[in-house]
């Protein structure tokens, strides 16, 4: 046997090994008991044992652990997409392709679009989808310009307690929106907004949050850029719009993009105060599509794929920026 | 020379001086209109309470009649209470309209009491057959008539006291029209007051001060303008419900409309005894919460690891990768959650298959209590992957390469530079990410609602704190018991977060 024949061999071996060895513990897990489940681990670290002797030089570690590390992550990329394949070919499956068990991997005909069209008939998505596009760059437009100007405060003019105040507003971050949502939604009843898109923005105009991260931002651009355009006559105003702003503009991009996906995606601020139709988000309509409507699965998720569809194309487009503000945010989105 | 620099100056005035100007129009108005609503609002709630006090009037002078009437008659006359009884029935509704004609007219008390139970006494007099016993009654109604008339026109003032303007305020009705300004009336009385004054202020120094100093105070309200849109929100929205929360917290049964029974612990000891011989939710959804926090944060944390781990490595095709494995974070959990559903279907679900090649029988994951936890954790996890991967990654790229090429030089391994180097240098990271994961961990709402169909589990028993909250708030108008368990929930994120900032400054300087 060649050597490189027999690394190889090894490679294989001990992959599969630890393959076997994983699902069979995952089976044994599941509560399987059995004279074969118990054996399929042993075999499974046998052969991986077998595969790591054989394969023990210096180079072919080199590459085992390259082909391992790609494997792995592949594995791990197919089991964090599946969701997002299972619901996209789902929706184009037939009901009675849905009730084959075991499930078929892909539908019969990937060009049925049978439950869409049913889907966006039983339900108005596109009046949800316009919903949710007016709700999210309403409330986006306010924070940022709230956010701005805000920032540009705290890190620009000075006025007396400004760093007290700033640290008493940060303190206010830890507290839970559950726990403002109880007044919250006390205040917009009262204002007889219940029940309104007004209720899904006014809200969410001013954040803490978006504005500690443009402030830090803001405190990196140097002081001297801002002396030099005073003398030149320049005011305040001028010199936040026409130099600050530009020179934050991938801190606002980042900001922007964090506050509309939370706001698109959110789910219990509609749930609480919106109780019409037409008044109905993305979400919290295909939420009431499930529970009120009652409708088949097919359905259901040809929905689901049509709400999920617009955030996976922005995520393609957007990713750096999405990722870049998601490190530097440290939240949620 | 000297006037041709004065009118200069007078042309173009410093931006300072014209701020301020700006500022004493713009809050004179808004005040003006402040308080404009707010007397709106006060003088139609006043209204409403003569209204209500109208009416009130009307129901105590119908109830205290009737009962003085069928007192006096029985006592005069035992052993006919059925009659006196239908007697006075039979006259009362017109009776109630006869009253509130009197007390739209204005009349006073004693004149209405005394023609209401004339008016009784008649219906009495028509029923009771025995004539003996009519002429006791026709007797004692005339000696005892001043009296019985001074009684309820007592009974009707005391009713009429006890209802204030603070009163008509809880009593009124969410959906009437101006609600807001009449519920608000004092708020908005107080802000308009305050902008006012406030212009007064400005207009006073103006008067007092010359233009360079008057710039010097334009000057000082720059930083208002700019902090005025975001203050609004922050304080409607953020500052006054943390205030309003602590103290509704203590508003026993405090409910949509403002009213309450009393002061006290109430809301938190039903919150935590609940009721006996029922479930406690609350307590049931303290425990899954915990569990659920426990279970997802570290397993997601320990994956995201050694998933940022390898991503961080020289990768071909990274940005595949990263797609993949981030892509899940910004789709919205309510989409998602309907596919996971159908991945743990019982009958044609994909895990039961997968799960049937390992030969294990259909398990029903989403209609047996003993699997929804696993089911959620499983979504939770999942769900919870890509955030906690960004977050790592990005402090994997901070740790400086040399580090890495002095370990390598040294001859160091693989695993060995993992656990001397990467480990400790990202344990800040790490910590950090434990924090924000367990705190957004402790506030699982939507997961729920989407994999159980809009309920809490299959039967019941997946409540978590915030749903418990969110029950209580919408399903069934308890806003103070509502307030109490957010309460308790803020209190355990902070000492989550204090106990997990105290172990991670262990572990750094170890």
């Amino acid at each position: 046997m060649s050597k490189v024949t027999k690394n190889r061999l090894g490679t294989g071996l001990y992959i599969f090994g630890a393959l076997l060895t994983a699902f069979s513990l995952i089976a044994l897990a599941a509560g399987r008991r059995g004279a074969l489940s118990l054996a399929l681990p042993c075999i499974g670290l046998v052969l991986t044992v077998l595969g790591l002797y054989l394969n023990h030089s210096y180079h072919t570690r080199q590459g085992t652990a390259r082909v391992s590390l790609y494997l792995l992550l592949v594995v791990g990329a197919l089991i964090m997409v599946f969701p997002f394949y299972w619901m996209i070919s789902s929706a184009f499956k037939t009901s009675a392709e849905m009730s084959i068990y075991p499930p078929t991997w892909a539908p019969r005909n990937w060009l049925n679009f049978e439950n869409f069209r049913i889907a966006l008939n039983t339900a108005p998505f596109e009046k949800y989808f316009l919903n949710s596009v007016m709700v999210t760059s309403a409330s986006v437009a306010a924070t940022a310009i709230t956010t701005i100007l805000a920032a540009f405060a705290f890190s620009r003019l000075s006025f007396p307690g400004r760093e007290v105040i700033f640290s008493l507003l940060l303190s206010m971050m830890m507290v839970p929106f559950e726990m403002l949502v109880i007044t919250n939604y006390q205040t917009i009843v009262r204002v007889g907004l219940n029940d309104t898109r007004f209720a899904l923005v006014i809200p969410f105009t001013s954040s803490i949050f978006y504005t500690y991260i443009l402030r830090n931002f803001f405190q990196t651009i140097p002081d001297g850029l801002y002396w030099s355009a005073r003398v030149d006559g320049c005011t305040n105003w001028r010199y936040l719009w026409k130099v600050m702003v530009p020179i934050a503009r991938p801190s606002l991009v980042t900001i922007i993009l964090l506050n509309g996906l939370a706001s698109w995606n959110s789910f219990m601020w509609p749930l609480l105060v919106i109780k019409t139709d037409a008044n109905r988000t993305l979400p919290f309509g295909l939420y009431t599509f499930t529970t009120e409507v009652g409708s088949n699965n097919e359905q259901m998720l040809a929905a689901s794929t049509v709400v999920v569809l617009p955030m996976i194309l922005l995520f393609l487009f957007a990713r750096k920026q999405i990722i870049n503000g998601v490190a530097r945010g440290g939240i949620k989105g | 020379m000297q006037a041709g620099s004065q009118a200069i100056v007078n042309r173009r005035k410093r931006p300072g001086v014209r701020r301020m100007m700006a500022h004493m129009a713009v809050f004179a108005l808004l005040g003006a209109a402040l308080l404009g609503m707010g007397l709106y609002g006060y003088r139609a709630l006043d209204e409403r309470t003569a209204e209500q006090k109208s009416i009130a009037r009307v129901d105590v002078h119908l109830e205290a009649a009737s009962e003085e009437v069928q007192a006096l008659a029985r006592a005069a006359a035992p052993g006919s209470d059925g009659e006196i009884r239908t007697g006075v029935d039979s006259r009362k509704r017109k009776l109630k309209e006869s009253i509130a004609s009197s007390v739209a007219q204005g009349l006073p008390n004693e004149q209405i009491a005394r023609e209401s139970a004339d008016y009784l006494l008649g219906g009495v007099l028509r029923r009771v057959s025995d004539e003996e016993k009519g002429a006791a009654i026709s007797k004692a109604f005339a000696e005892g008539m001043e009296g019985l008339a001074a009684r309820i026109a007592e009974k009707v003032a005391q009713a009429e006291s006890a209802m204030s303007i603070a009163k008509a305020r809880l009593s009124l009705r969410v959906t009437e029209p101006g609600y807001a300004l009449m519920y608000y009336y004092m708020p908005l009385l107080a802000a308009g007051a305050f902008c006012l004054l406030f212009a007064g202020a400005l207009f006073f120094l103006w008067l007092r001060y010359d233009e360079r100093k008057r710039a010097r105070v334009g000057e000082l309200l720059e930083p208002v303008d700019y902090l005025l849109p975001f203050f609004l929100g922050v304080a409607i929205f953020t500052l006054y419900p943390i205030v309003r929360v602590v103290i509704m917290s203590f508003q026993e049964r405090y409910k949509l409309e403002g009213t309450f029974t009393g002061w006290g612990f109430g809301n938190y000891q039903y919150v935590i005894e609940g009721i006996d011989g029922t479930t406690n939710y609350f307590l049931q959804g303290l425990r899954n919460t915990f569990l659920y926090v426990i279970y997802t944060v570290p397993i997601s944390t320990a994956l995201a690891i050694v998933i940022a781990y390898l991503l961080n490595q020289k990768l071909r095709l990274s940005a595949l990768f990263q797609t993949a494995y981030f892509l899940p974070m910004v789709t919205s959990i309510t989409a998602v959650g309907l596919v996971w559903r159908w991945i743990f279907n019982r009958d044609f679900g994909v895990l039961n298959a997968l799960l049937s090649l390992l030969g294990v029988d259909k398990i029903n994951w989403l209609q047996q209590a003993s699997h929804s936890m696993s089911v959620l954790v499983i979504f939770g996890i999942w769900s919870a992957l890509p955030f906690t991967i960004i977050l790592l990654l990005s402090g994997l790229q901070n740790i400086d390469d040399t580090f890495y090429t002095v370990a390598k030089v040294d001859g160091a391994r693989q695993m060995r530079i993992f656990r001397r180097i990467t480990l400790p240098l990202l344990s800040p990271t790490i910590g950090l990410v434990l924090i924000i994961n367990s705190i957004s961990a402790f506030k699982v709402f939507t997961e729920v609602n989407v994999l159980f169909n809009g309920s809490p589990g299959p039967v019941s028993n997946l409540y978590t704190v915030v749903y418990y909250i969110f029950d209580m708030l919408r399903e069934k108008n308890e806003l103070g018991r509502s307030a109490a368990a957010a309460i308790i929930l803020f209190v355990f994120i902070l000492l989550f977060t204090a106990l997990q900032r105290l172990l991670q400054r262990k572990w750094k300087y170890d």
